[in-house]
Protein backbone atom coordinates (compact mmCIF):
# COMPACT_ATOMS: atom_id res chain seq x y z
CA UNK A 1 0.00 0.00 0.00
CA UNK A 2 1.19 3.55 -0.57
CA UNK A 3 -0.19 6.45 0.52
CA UNK A 4 0.01 10.76 -0.64
CA UNK A 5 -0.28 13.67 1.23
CA UNK A 6 -3.66 15.57 0.40
CA UNK A 7 -2.86 18.51 3.07
CA UNK A 8 0.18 19.43 5.38
CA UNK A 9 -0.01 22.09 8.16
CA UNK A 10 2.53 23.60 10.46
CA UNK A 11 2.62 25.92 13.57
CA UNK A 12 4.81 26.91 15.77
CA UNK A 13 4.10 29.97 18.58
CA UNK A 14 4.24 32.92 19.06
CA UNK A 15 1.69 33.46 16.23
CA UNK A 16 -1.74 35.07 16.53
CA UNK A 17 -4.44 31.99 16.61
CA UNK A 18 -7.40 31.73 17.09
CA UNK A 19 -9.12 30.89 20.34
CA UNK A 20 -10.92 27.61 20.77
CA UNK A 21 -14.10 28.32 23.08
CA UNK A 22 -13.30 26.25 26.05
CA UNK A 23 -9.82 25.67 25.78
CA UNK A 24 -7.86 28.33 28.15
CA UNK A 25 -4.34 28.15 29.71
CA UNK A 26 -3.02 26.15 26.96
CA UNK A 27 -1.64 26.52 23.51
CA UNK A 28 -1.89 22.41 22.95
CA UNK A 29 -5.38 22.39 22.07
CA UNK A 30 -5.89 25.77 20.21
CA UNK A 31 -2.42 24.63 18.27
CA UNK A 32 -4.09 21.15 17.55
CA UNK A 33 -7.20 22.79 16.13
CA UNK A 34 -5.19 25.20 14.13
CA UNK A 35 -3.16 22.42 11.69
CA UNK A 36 -6.46 20.14 11.96
CA UNK A 37 -8.49 22.84 10.67
CA UNK A 38 -5.92 24.14 8.08
CA UNK A 39 -6.12 20.27 6.91
CA UNK A 40 -9.38 19.56 6.37
CA UNK A 41 -11.14 22.68 5.88
CA UNK A 42 -12.65 22.70 2.08
CA UNK A 43 -11.95 19.16 1.79
CA UNK A 44 -14.06 16.45 0.39
CA UNK A 45 -14.10 13.44 2.65
CA UNK A 46 -16.27 11.23 4.64
CA UNK A 47 -16.56 11.61 8.11
CA UNK A 48 -16.57 7.65 9.12
CA UNK A 49 -14.05 7.24 6.94
CA UNK A 50 -11.08 9.44 8.32
CA UNK A 51 -9.20 8.48 11.43
CA UNK A 52 -7.30 10.91 13.51
CA UNK A 53 -4.40 10.18 14.82
CA UNK A 54 -2.63 12.19 17.37
CA UNK A 55 1.36 12.10 18.94
CA UNK A 56 3.14 14.22 21.47
CA UNK A 57 5.71 12.64 23.70
CA UNK A 58 4.89 15.04 26.66
CA UNK A 59 0.87 16.04 26.28
CA UNK A 60 -0.53 18.85 27.29
CA UNK A 61 2.01 19.77 30.32
CA UNK A 62 0.79 23.33 30.57
CA UNK A 63 -2.79 22.03 31.71
CA UNK A 64 -1.53 19.25 33.41
CA UNK A 65 1.09 20.65 35.38
CA UNK A 66 -1.15 23.90 35.76
CA UNK A 67 -3.50 21.68 37.50
CA UNK A 68 -0.95 19.78 39.47
CA UNK A 69 0.31 23.15 40.84
CA UNK A 70 -3.34 24.05 41.99
CA UNK A 71 -3.19 20.99 43.81
CA UNK A 72 0.51 20.99 45.57
CA UNK A 73 -0.85 24.72 46.90
CA UNK A 74 -4.51 23.21 48.49
CA UNK A 75 -6.65 24.92 46.00
CA UNK A 76 -9.50 24.05 44.68
CA UNK A 77 -9.75 22.63 40.89
CA UNK A 78 -11.12 24.84 37.90
CA UNK A 79 -13.77 22.31 36.45
CA UNK A 80 -12.78 23.64 32.43
CA UNK A 81 -9.01 21.61 33.71
CA UNK A 82 -11.14 18.81 33.79
CA UNK A 83 -12.75 18.54 30.56
CA UNK A 84 -9.29 19.32 28.92
CA UNK A 85 -7.53 16.76 30.85
CA UNK A 86 -7.08 14.64 27.74
CA UNK A 87 -6.24 15.51 24.72
CA UNK A 88 -9.49 13.75 23.30
CA UNK A 89 -11.15 16.62 24.33
CA UNK A 90 -9.52 18.94 21.52
CA UNK A 91 -10.21 15.74 19.02
CA UNK A 92 -13.64 15.47 20.31
CA UNK A 93 -13.96 19.16 19.25
CA UNK A 94 -12.08 18.42 16.45
CA UNK A 95 -14.47 15.77 15.04
CA UNK A 96 -17.94 17.34 15.86
CA UNK A 97 -16.62 21.07 13.94
CA UNK A 98 -15.83 18.76 11.07
CA UNK A 99 -18.32 15.35 11.76
CA UNK A 100 -15.27 12.69 11.56
CA UNK A 101 -16.76 9.60 13.14
CA UNK A 102 -13.66 7.57 12.52
CA UNK A 103 -11.32 5.79 14.68
CA UNK A 104 -9.50 9.00 17.16
CA UNK A 105 -6.82 7.76 18.84
CA UNK A 106 -3.39 9.28 20.60
CA UNK A 107 -0.38 8.59 21.72
CA UNK A 108 2.50 9.44 23.47
CA UNK A 109 5.46 8.95 21.01
CA UNK A 110 7.48 10.62 18.45
CA UNK A 111 6.85 11.44 14.68
CA UNK A 112 8.71 8.60 13.54
CA UNK A 113 6.08 5.89 15.88
CA UNK A 114 3.34 8.23 14.79
CA UNK A 115 3.30 7.57 10.67
CA UNK A 116 3.77 4.07 11.22
CA UNK A 117 0.59 3.89 13.08
CA UNK A 118 -0.88 5.87 10.57
CA UNK A 119 0.31 3.55 8.04
CA UNK A 120 -1.06 0.66 9.73
CA UNK A 121 -4.72 2.12 10.60
CA UNK A 122 -5.05 2.94 7.26
CA UNK A 123 -4.85 -0.55 6.08
CA UNK A 124 -8.22 -0.77 7.40
CA UNK A 125 -10.72 -1.01 4.24
CA UNK A 126 -12.71 0.83 5.98
CA UNK A 127 -10.93 4.17 5.68
CA UNK A 128 -9.92 6.35 3.09
CA UNK A 129 -7.63 8.67 5.25
CA UNK A 130 -6.04 9.49 7.89
CA UNK A 131 -5.01 12.69 9.84
CA UNK A 132 -1.76 12.68 11.84
CA UNK A 133 -1.55 15.71 13.96
CA UNK A 134 1.93 16.10 16.20
CA UNK A 135 2.05 18.46 19.26
CA UNK A 136 4.17 19.40 21.16
CA UNK A 137 5.28 22.33 23.60
CA UNK A 138 7.99 24.01 24.86
CA UNK A 139 9.46 22.32 28.23
CA UNK A 140 8.40 23.86 31.65
CA UNK A 141 10.24 22.56 34.43
CA UNK A 142 8.89 19.59 35.07
CA UNK A 143 8.96 18.54 31.32
CA UNK A 144 12.01 19.88 31.03
CA UNK A 145 13.48 17.83 33.87
CA UNK A 146 11.60 14.62 32.39
CA UNK A 147 13.56 15.01 28.85
CA UNK A 148 17.01 15.57 30.68
CA UNK A 149 16.27 11.70 32.52
CA UNK A 150 14.75 10.21 29.08
CA UNK A 151 18.08 11.46 27.26
CA UNK A 152 15.71 13.33 24.94
CA UNK A 153 16.36 16.95 23.37
CA UNK A 154 12.99 19.32 24.08
CA UNK A 155 11.60 21.22 21.36
CA UNK A 156 12.56 24.83 21.36
CA UNK A 157 9.11 26.70 21.34
CA UNK A 158 5.56 25.22 20.71
CA UNK A 159 5.17 23.28 17.16
CA UNK A 160 2.38 21.76 15.60
CA UNK A 161 2.55 19.92 12.07
CA UNK A 162 -0.36 18.23 10.47
CA UNK A 163 -0.55 15.66 7.58
CA UNK A 164 -4.00 14.65 5.87
CA UNK A 165 -2.55 11.44 4.14
CA UNK A 166 -4.86 9.05 2.04
CA UNK A 167 -4.45 6.00 0.50
CA UNK A 168 -3.25 6.50 -2.98
CA UNK A 169 -5.92 6.03 -5.78
CA UNK A 170 -4.45 2.50 -7.11
CA UNK A 171 -4.69 0.89 -3.91
CA UNK A 172 -8.41 2.28 -3.35
CA UNK B 1 -3.74 -11.02 34.11
CA UNK B 2 -5.17 -8.32 36.52
CA UNK B 3 -3.81 -7.65 40.10
CA UNK B 4 -4.68 -5.29 43.38
CA UNK B 5 -1.62 -4.17 45.68
CA UNK B 6 -2.26 -3.14 49.09
CA UNK B 7 -1.13 -0.14 50.36
CA UNK B 8 -0.08 2.68 48.45
CA UNK B 9 1.53 0.56 45.04
CA UNK B 10 3.51 1.99 42.65
CA UNK B 11 2.22 1.84 39.28
CA UNK B 12 5.15 0.54 38.12
CA UNK B 13 5.93 -1.90 39.51
CA UNK B 14 1.59 -3.09 39.79
CA UNK B 15 2.49 -3.33 35.82
CA UNK B 16 5.48 -5.32 35.79
CA UNK B 17 4.23 -7.56 38.29
CA UNK B 18 0.97 -8.13 35.84
CA UNK B 19 3.18 -8.24 32.70
CA UNK B 20 5.75 -10.89 34.35
CA UNK B 21 2.51 -13.61 35.38
CA UNK B 22 0.71 -12.68 31.81
CA UNK B 23 4.37 -13.09 29.65
CA UNK B 24 4.85 -16.54 31.65
CA UNK B 25 1.48 -17.19 31.10
CA UNK B 26 1.28 -16.97 27.64
CA UNK B 27 5.24 -18.74 27.36
CA UNK B 28 6.66 -15.74 25.99
CA UNK B 29 10.72 -15.65 26.76
CA UNK B 30 13.03 -12.65 26.65
CA UNK B 31 14.10 -11.41 22.90
CA UNK B 32 11.08 -12.22 21.59
CA UNK B 33 9.98 -10.34 19.14
CA UNK B 34 6.65 -9.34 20.14
CA UNK B 35 4.84 -5.58 20.54
CA UNK B 36 4.17 -3.89 23.83
CA UNK B 37 1.33 -1.85 23.63
CA UNK B 38 0.36 0.34 26.94
CA UNK B 39 -2.49 2.33 27.60
CA UNK B 40 -1.59 4.62 29.96
CA UNK B 41 -1.35 8.54 31.08
CA UNK B 42 1.50 7.71 33.00
CA UNK B 43 2.58 7.85 36.86
CA UNK B 44 0.49 11.16 37.76
CA UNK B 45 2.01 10.68 41.50
CA UNK B 46 5.43 11.60 39.76
CA UNK B 47 3.77 15.08 38.71
CA UNK B 48 1.92 15.74 42.45
CA UNK B 49 5.83 15.02 43.89
CA UNK B 50 7.90 16.85 41.59
CA UNK B 51 5.33 20.11 41.96
CA UNK B 52 5.38 19.46 45.84
CA UNK B 53 8.92 18.77 46.95
CA UNK B 54 10.94 20.08 43.32
CA UNK B 55 12.49 16.27 43.37
CA UNK B 56 12.45 14.43 40.05
CA UNK B 57 13.17 10.96 40.99
CA UNK B 58 10.75 8.67 39.17
CA UNK B 59 9.66 11.60 37.14
CA UNK B 60 10.77 9.54 33.46
CA UNK B 61 7.59 7.35 34.62
CA UNK B 62 5.23 10.13 34.10
CA UNK B 63 5.97 9.83 30.70
CA UNK B 64 3.37 7.42 29.06
CA UNK B 65 5.94 6.07 26.15
CA UNK B 66 8.77 5.64 28.70
CA UNK B 67 6.65 3.54 31.02
CA UNK B 68 6.43 1.42 27.04
CA UNK B 69 9.56 1.60 27.18
CA UNK B 70 10.58 0.25 30.40
CA UNK B 71 8.23 -2.57 30.53
CA UNK B 72 9.11 -3.61 26.93
CA UNK B 73 12.67 -3.60 28.49
CA UNK B 74 11.82 -5.07 31.61
CA UNK B 75 10.14 -8.27 29.55
CA UNK B 76 13.23 -8.45 26.97
CA UNK B 77 10.36 -8.32 24.92
CA UNK B 78 11.71 -6.60 20.91
CA UNK B 79 8.80 -5.55 19.37
CA UNK B 80 7.31 -2.14 18.46
CA UNK B 81 5.94 -0.47 21.90
CA UNK B 82 3.80 2.34 21.86
CA UNK B 83 1.38 4.01 24.84
CA UNK B 84 -1.88 4.73 24.20
CA UNK B 85 -2.98 8.02 26.00
CA UNK B 86 -6.85 8.29 24.95
CA UNK B 87 -8.00 8.28 28.83
CA UNK B 88 -10.90 5.75 28.71
CA UNK B 89 -10.61 4.00 25.63
CA UNK B 90 -6.66 3.89 25.80
CA UNK B 91 -5.82 0.01 26.58
CA UNK B 92 -8.86 -0.86 24.61
CA UNK B 93 -7.18 0.90 21.70
CA UNK B 94 -3.81 -0.85 22.24
CA UNK B 95 -5.62 -4.12 21.73
CA UNK B 96 -7.22 -3.32 18.75
CA UNK B 97 -3.95 -2.19 17.79
CA UNK B 98 -2.21 -5.47 18.53
CA UNK B 99 -5.07 -7.22 16.56
CA UNK B 100 -3.95 -4.87 13.84
CA UNK B 101 -0.19 -5.85 14.25
CA UNK B 102 -0.84 -9.17 13.55
CA UNK B 103 -3.46 -9.17 11.21
CA UNK B 104 -1.02 -7.58 9.20
CA UNK B 105 1.90 -9.50 9.68
CA UNK B 106 3.88 -6.88 11.68
CA UNK B 107 4.43 -9.50 15.03
CA UNK B 108 2.82 -12.77 16.06
CA UNK B 109 1.99 -11.72 19.28
CA UNK B 110 1.60 -8.64 21.45
CA UNK B 111 1.13 -7.86 24.99
CA UNK B 112 -1.30 -5.48 25.38
CA UNK B 113 -1.69 -3.46 28.79
CA UNK B 114 -3.73 -1.06 30.76
CA UNK B 115 -3.22 0.75 34.17
CA UNK B 116 -4.43 3.56 36.26
CA UNK B 117 -4.12 3.59 40.04
CA UNK B 118 -6.07 6.05 41.91
CA UNK B 119 -4.26 9.27 42.83
CA UNK B 120 -5.57 12.82 43.71
CA UNK B 121 -4.47 14.89 40.55
CA UNK B 122 -7.44 12.96 38.71
CA UNK B 123 -9.49 12.38 41.86
CA UNK B 124 -9.77 16.37 41.86
CA UNK B 125 -10.56 16.73 38.18
CA UNK B 126 -13.25 14.33 38.27
CA UNK B 127 -14.32 16.22 41.86
CA UNK B 128 -14.19 19.56 40.18
CA UNK B 129 -16.37 17.97 37.25
CA UNK B 130 -18.99 16.98 39.53
CA UNK B 131 -18.15 13.34 38.20
CA UNK B 132 -18.61 11.76 41.19
CA UNK B 133 -21.61 9.33 42.58
CA UNK B 134 -23.28 11.31 45.57
CA UNK B 135 -23.82 8.09 47.87
CA UNK B 136 -20.32 6.49 47.73
CA UNK B 137 -21.87 3.33 45.18
CA UNK B 138 -21.96 2.91 41.59
CA UNK B 139 -24.95 2.01 40.53
CA UNK B 140 -24.83 1.65 36.68
CA UNK B 141 -28.06 1.56 34.68
CA UNK B 142 -30.15 2.40 38.05
CA UNK B 143 -32.77 4.80 38.26
CA UNK B 144 -30.68 6.79 41.39
CA UNK B 145 -27.52 6.48 39.46
CA UNK B 146 -25.52 9.60 40.53
CA UNK B 147 -21.95 9.25 39.12
CA UNK B 148 -18.79 7.09 38.70
CA UNK B 149 -16.37 6.40 41.80
CA UNK B 150 -12.62 5.78 40.75
CA UNK B 151 -10.65 2.62 40.90
CA UNK B 152 -7.37 0.67 40.63
CA UNK B 153 -7.01 -1.28 37.90
CA UNK B 154 -4.10 -3.18 35.44
CA UNK B 155 -4.00 -5.86 33.31
CA UNK B 156 -2.35 -7.36 30.82
CA UNK B 157 -3.64 -9.28 27.97
CA UNK B 158 -1.52 -11.55 25.21
CA UNK B 159 -2.71 -11.80 22.21
CA UNK B 160 -1.16 -14.09 19.76
CA UNK B 161 -2.02 -15.29 15.99
CA UNK B 162 -3.96 -18.53 15.49
CA UNK B 163 -1.04 -20.00 13.66
CA UNK B 164 1.77 -19.16 16.04
CA UNK B 165 -0.30 -20.53 19.01
CA UNK B 166 -1.20 -23.76 16.86
CA UNK B 167 2.85 -23.55 15.86
CA UNK B 168 3.64 -23.55 19.59
CA UNK B 169 0.98 -26.12 20.67
CA UNK B 170 -1.02 -23.78 22.92
CA UNK B 171 -4.05 -23.47 24.07
CA UNK B 172 -6.11 -19.98 23.58
CA UNK B 173 -8.36 -18.73 26.31
CA UNK B 174 -10.69 -17.10 23.89
CA UNK B 175 -10.84 -16.24 20.32
CA UNK B 176 -11.36 -12.31 19.92
CA UNK B 177 -13.40 -12.21 16.30
CA UNK B 178 -13.77 -8.59 16.27
CA UNK B 179 -13.58 -5.18 16.88
CA UNK B 180 -15.15 -1.69 16.02
CA UNK B 181 -13.36 1.87 16.85
CA UNK B 182 -15.74 5.25 15.79
CA UNK B 183 -16.23 8.27 17.19
CA UNK B 184 -19.58 10.14 18.47
CA UNK B 185 -18.87 13.71 16.55
CA UNK B 186 -20.70 15.26 19.33
CA UNK B 187 -18.87 16.88 22.83
CA UNK B 188 -15.79 17.03 23.92
CA UNK B 189 -17.28 15.19 27.19
CA UNK B 190 -20.77 14.52 26.74
CA UNK B 191 -21.87 11.17 24.66
CA UNK B 192 -24.40 11.23 22.14
CA UNK B 193 -27.54 10.98 23.40
CA UNK B 194 -28.90 8.09 21.15
CA UNK B 195 -25.21 6.18 21.24
CA UNK B 196 -24.05 6.95 17.88
CA UNK B 197 -20.78 5.41 18.16
CA UNK B 198 -21.76 2.62 20.51
CA UNK B 199 -23.62 1.89 17.29
CA UNK B 200 -21.16 2.32 14.72
CA UNK B 201 -18.51 0.42 17.10
CA UNK B 202 -20.88 -2.52 18.12
CA UNK B 203 -22.29 -3.12 13.77
CA UNK B 204 -18.17 -3.05 13.06
CA UNK B 205 -17.09 -5.70 15.88
CA UNK B 206 -20.57 -7.46 14.63
CA UNK B 207 -19.37 -7.55 11.25
CA UNK B 208 -15.44 -8.40 11.43
CA UNK B 209 -16.50 -11.42 13.61
CA UNK B 210 -19.45 -12.40 11.02
CA UNK B 211 -21.73 -12.43 13.34
CA UNK B 212 -25.07 -11.42 14.05
CA UNK B 213 -25.52 -11.08 17.93
CA UNK B 214 -23.58 -11.81 20.92
CA UNK B 215 -25.03 -13.45 24.45
CA UNK B 216 -23.33 -11.15 26.65
CA UNK B 217 -22.26 -7.25 26.87
CA UNK B 218 -19.65 -6.14 29.50
CA UNK B 219 -20.70 -2.52 28.77
CA UNK B 220 -19.13 0.69 29.77
CA UNK B 221 -21.69 1.32 32.19
CA UNK B 222 -20.00 4.37 34.26
CA UNK B 223 -22.96 5.01 36.23
CA UNK B 224 -23.21 8.34 35.32
CA UNK B 225 -26.74 9.28 33.86
CA UNK B 226 -25.93 10.35 30.59
CA UNK B 227 -23.53 7.53 29.95
CA UNK B 228 -25.61 4.57 30.42
CA UNK B 229 -28.95 5.92 28.85
CA UNK B 230 -26.78 6.71 25.95
CA UNK B 231 -25.23 3.17 25.94
CA UNK B 232 -28.72 1.58 26.35
CA UNK B 233 -29.95 3.57 23.49
CA UNK B 234 -27.11 2.77 21.28
CA UNK B 235 -27.20 -1.12 22.66
CA UNK B 236 -30.73 -1.81 21.77
CA UNK B 237 -30.93 -0.36 18.58
CA UNK B 238 -28.31 -2.79 17.39
CA UNK B 239 -28.73 -6.10 19.82
CA UNK B 240 -32.63 -5.72 20.49
CA UNK B 241 -34.09 -5.25 24.33
CA UNK B 242 -32.98 -8.26 25.57
CA UNK B 243 -29.61 -8.49 25.69
CA UNK B 244 -27.64 -9.27 28.69
CA UNK B 245 -25.93 -6.39 30.04
CA UNK B 246 -23.45 -6.16 32.83
CA UNK B 247 -21.35 -2.96 34.28
CA UNK B 248 -18.54 -4.39 36.02
CA UNK B 249 -17.52 -0.71 36.74
CA UNK B 250 -20.65 -1.09 39.57
CA UNK B 251 -17.84 -3.72 41.76
CA UNK B 252 -14.26 -2.55 40.21
CA UNK B 253 -14.96 1.16 40.02
CA UNK B 254 -13.52 3.26 36.75
CA UNK B 255 -10.29 2.55 36.43
CA UNK B 256 -9.70 4.89 33.61
CA UNK B 257 -7.18 3.72 31.19
CA UNK B 258 -6.94 0.63 32.65
CA UNK B 259 -10.33 -0.47 32.15
CA UNK B 260 -10.30 -1.54 28.60
CA UNK B 261 -8.10 -4.84 29.69
CA UNK B 262 -9.34 -5.03 32.84
CA UNK B 263 -13.15 -5.35 31.18
CA UNK B 264 -11.68 -7.64 28.82
CA UNK B 265 -9.86 -9.87 31.01
CA UNK B 266 -13.72 -9.75 32.66
CA UNK B 267 -14.87 -11.03 29.43
CA UNK B 268 -12.63 -13.66 28.97
CA UNK B 269 -13.66 -15.09 32.13
CA UNK B 270 -16.79 -14.47 31.60
CA UNK B 271 -16.61 -16.51 28.53
CA UNK B 272 -14.02 -19.29 30.10
CA UNK B 273 -16.72 -19.45 33.70
CA UNK B 274 -19.72 -19.48 31.68
CA UNK B 275 -21.12 -16.73 34.49
CA UNK B 276 -22.20 -13.43 33.71
CA UNK B 277 -20.60 -10.76 36.26
CA UNK B 278 -23.49 -8.89 37.77
CA UNK B 279 -24.35 -5.27 37.70
CA UNK B 280 -23.99 -4.19 41.54
CA UNK B 281 -25.70 -1.59 42.90
CA UNK B 282 -28.89 -1.50 41.10
CA UNK B 283 -31.68 -0.38 43.15
CA UNK B 284 -34.56 1.28 40.61
CA UNK B 285 -35.51 0.69 37.14
CA UNK B 286 -35.12 3.86 34.79
CA UNK B 287 -36.93 3.94 32.16
CA UNK B 288 -34.47 4.91 29.56
CA UNK B 289 -32.45 1.93 30.55
CA UNK B 290 -34.29 -1.30 29.67
CA UNK B 291 -32.26 -4.12 28.94
CA UNK B 292 -31.07 -6.58 30.71
CA UNK B 293 -29.04 -5.77 33.57
CA UNK B 294 -28.20 -8.85 35.17
CA UNK B 295 -29.06 -7.25 38.98
CA UNK B 296 -29.33 -10.55 40.43
CA UNK B 297 -25.56 -11.76 41.41
CA UNK B 298 -23.86 -13.78 39.00
CA UNK B 299 -25.60 -15.48 36.19
CA UNK B 300 -24.81 -19.03 34.68
CA UNK B 301 -24.97 -19.04 31.18
CA UNK B 302 -23.76 -20.57 28.17
CA UNK B 303 -21.71 -17.73 26.45
CA UNK B 304 -20.14 -18.07 23.00
CA UNK B 305 -19.91 -14.86 22.81
CA UNK B 306 -18.65 -11.76 24.57
CA UNK B 307 -18.70 -8.11 23.67
CA UNK B 308 -17.17 -5.69 25.80
CA UNK B 309 -17.74 -1.60 25.03
CA UNK B 310 -15.64 1.24 26.44
CA UNK B 311 -16.08 5.01 25.78
CA UNK B 312 -14.15 8.12 26.39
CA UNK B 313 -13.64 11.83 26.26
CA UNK B 314 -14.16 13.08 22.99
CA UNK B 315 -17.11 10.53 21.83
CA UNK B 316 -14.36 7.86 21.42
CA UNK B 317 -15.72 4.39 21.53
CA UNK B 318 -14.44 0.91 21.13
CA UNK B 319 -15.82 -2.81 20.28
CA UNK B 320 -14.38 -6.02 21.16
CA UNK B 321 -16.24 -8.80 20.62
CA UNK B 322 -14.84 -12.00 22.63
CA UNK B 323 -15.46 -15.39 21.08
CA UNK B 324 -15.19 -18.71 23.22
CA UNK B 325 -11.90 -20.88 21.98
Amino acid sequence: MSTHVRAFASVETPVDRAAVPGFVESDFNPMVHDVASACLAGQDFDGDRLAVVLASLMGDATTTDLASTLLAAGQVHNPLLFMQATANSILGYVSREFDITGPLISLSSTDHELFAVADLVLTDPDLDAVLTISVELSPNPRTAQAYRMLGASPPERDVATAFLLERATEDM
Amino acid sequence: MAAAAPGQPVLRDVLFDCANDAVSMAGLRSGDDAAVLLGTAGDWTRITGFWRTGEAGELADSVPAHLADALADRLGLCGVRLAFTNACVASSTAIIHGWRLISAGHVATAVCAGTYLVEEENFAKFDSGRAFSHDGAVRPFSGDRSGLLLGDGTAVVVLESAESAKRRGVRALARMTGWGVASDAYHIAKPHPRGRGVVAATRQALRRAGVTGVDYVNAHGTGTPINDSAETTGLRSVLGSSIAVSSTKSTTGHMLEGSGAVEFVISVLALTDGVIPPTAGFQLADPLCDLDYVTDGPREADLARVLTLNAAFGGMNTAILLERA
